[in-house]
């Protein structure tokens, strides 16, 4: 590049450095040693919001930051950057002349003029990034955290059902052999209250055991869990529920089953709760590139540009963080006395994840 | 009791507790229940309904044999939801129930209420003497 050539002209050399200077997107600030901002390029002064009429000269530099960012706190002022020859790179969060306060990324360095020593500060706004950063970790937390709760239900489901459900049965089984013997009418009748506490209690556990995961969804899959679901809703809240089907037989992934299943329970949940329907109609199809799943009741609907949260408002967010997690999108449609249509739409593989 | 008859006790039942509703469920050989009759109630929901002897209100008042008072009632839990699904179905801010049996069969009174009154212990006396006269 020969152009660079003529930085060795130090008037051009000086030109260049101002346009620099002028046009770089970095915001610049020269400080001097008593902390004034002496010299600001115009992305500083767009990042602050403030004129070079008000500022140059007459602001300290402690106005505009708030601190650092270090391990042990968010903002700091010990161990200030000003007081070090140079900092290569860390994080400072500044304020706005209007007061907004946001975090960017700082580099600090010493830079001496004739006897003396100036500060130049260059920042750069990464709160776009920050946050992106911040939804994107939120993301892997909550699918951890889905995974994780999942997990545990998933191990107290089967150790109720398998491990305590089996020996309830095996005292079942046993009470019922003890009682074909021949024994006094008294203690006949003591084996048989026995019995049926025993054969209630084996009802009560594998119900639990449904109620936190059904092994239906792992055994045998989204559609078999749902429909059993359903009657238990029916039974529970006296809804009528009707279920349509367009999809192959296929398993998706078990994140995208229970991902689905859980909606569905959120929405029909939902619908009980609020909106005094007789009838929910349940419609699931697997297209192959997407499944679209929707739950439309008949109900008091509501004015969905005026939600107003009612239980623990998580329902809803639960649901949208479950489709979001698998890239997909939760759409409600409602108006008052209208009824409600939850429509979920999430992307999958040919394998189905 | 025929129908008419329950009808009657549940009419007479709710103007004397000065209630919205009031409900009768009983349980089968098989441990299920459900509503046998309902005044005062918005919508049919209860007849197809179906719970357990051991869950929800009635397990609640049949384990404990004892009437079960509930005054503003705050439904937000699953299990909450599970347990007063009549209540939730019903709109129901209070409600008192009483167990009681007829012929070796458990049963639940159920009365409620939409408004914000509470229930007083002078109006669970009356209804625990309503249930005592005409339910056994």
């Amino acid at each position: 590049m020969p152009w660079l050539l003529d930085l060795n002209d130090p008037s051009k050399a000086s030109s260049f450095f101002q346009s620099v200077f002028q046009h770089v997107t970095d915001a610049i600030f020269v400080i001097d040693k008593h902390g004034i901002i002496v010299e600001a390029n115009p992305s500083a002064m767009r990042m602050i919001r403030w004129n070079a009429e008000d500022l140059i000269g007459k602001v300290h530099f402690c106005e505009v930051c708030r601190g650092m960012a270090t391990c042990d706190f968010e903002v700091t002022c010990t161990e200030c950057f000003a007081k070090k020859l140079r900092m290569p790179s860390f994080e400072m969060t500044i304020r706005t002349k209007d007061g907004k306060e946001f975090s960017v990324e700082a580099s600090s360095t010493s830079v001496p003029v004739e006897e003396d020593a100036a500060l130049v500060v260059i920042l750069r706004d990464l709160s776009e990034q920050i946050r992106a950063e911040k939804a994107r970790q939120q993301k892997m937390m909550t699918k951890h955290v889905f995974r994780a709760q999942e997990e545990e239900r998933k191990r107290l489901s089967r150790e109720l059902h398998d491990g305590i459900g089996q020996s309830l049965y095996s005292i079942l089984v046993g009470l019922q052999v003890l009682n074909q013997q021949e024994m006094e009418h008294d203690v006949k009748t003591l084996i048989q209250d026995l019995t049926n506490m025993t054969s209630h209690t084996l009802d009560d556990v594998k119900n639990l055991a449904v109620d936190l995961r059904p092994a239906a969804l792992d055994d045998l899959g989204l559609i078999p869990a749902l429909r059993s679901y359903l009657r238990n809703f029916e039974k529970m809240f006296g809804i009528e529920t009707s279920f349509d089907i367009k999809a192959p037989h296929r398993r998706l992934h078990p994140d995208v089953e229970t991902a689905v299943y859980r909606i569905c329970q959120e929405a029909t949940i939902n619908a009980a709760k609020y909106a005094d329907t007789d009838k929910i109609v349940i419609a699931f199809e697997d297209k192959g590139e997407w499944l679209k799943l929707t739950i439309q009741d008949f109900g008091v609907g509501f004015d969905t540009t005026q939600i107003q949260i009612q239980g623990t408002g998580l329902g809803l967010y639960g649901m949208r963080e479950r489709a979001e997690m698998l890239g997909g999108e939760v759409f409600i449609h409602s108006e008052p006395n209208q009824g409600t249509t939850i429509t979920v739409r999430i992307p999958v593989s040919d394998k189905g994840e | 009791m025929t129908n008419e008859e329950i009808v009657t006790f549940l009419e007479r039942a709710r103007v004397e507790t000065r209630s919205d509703y009031a409900a009768l469920a009983y349980a089968n050989e098989n441990g299920e229940v459900k509503w046998l009759q309902a005044v005062g109630n918005r919508s049919n929901r209860y007849k197809r309904m179906t719970t357990s002897m051991r869950q929800g209100i009635f397990g609640r008042v049949i384990k404990l044999d004892r009437p079960l008072v509930m005054n503003h009632l705050s439904i937000r839990t699953y299990q909450e939801i599970q347990d007063y699904a009549i209540i939730l179905t019903e709109q129901l801010k209070s409600f008192i129930a009483i167990p009681h049996y007829q012929e070796e069969r458990a049963g639940l009174f159920l009365i409620g209420r939409r408004t914000d009154d509470i229930y007083t212990d002078e109006i669970l006396n009356k209804a625990i003497d309503l249930a005592k006269t005409f339910l056994s």
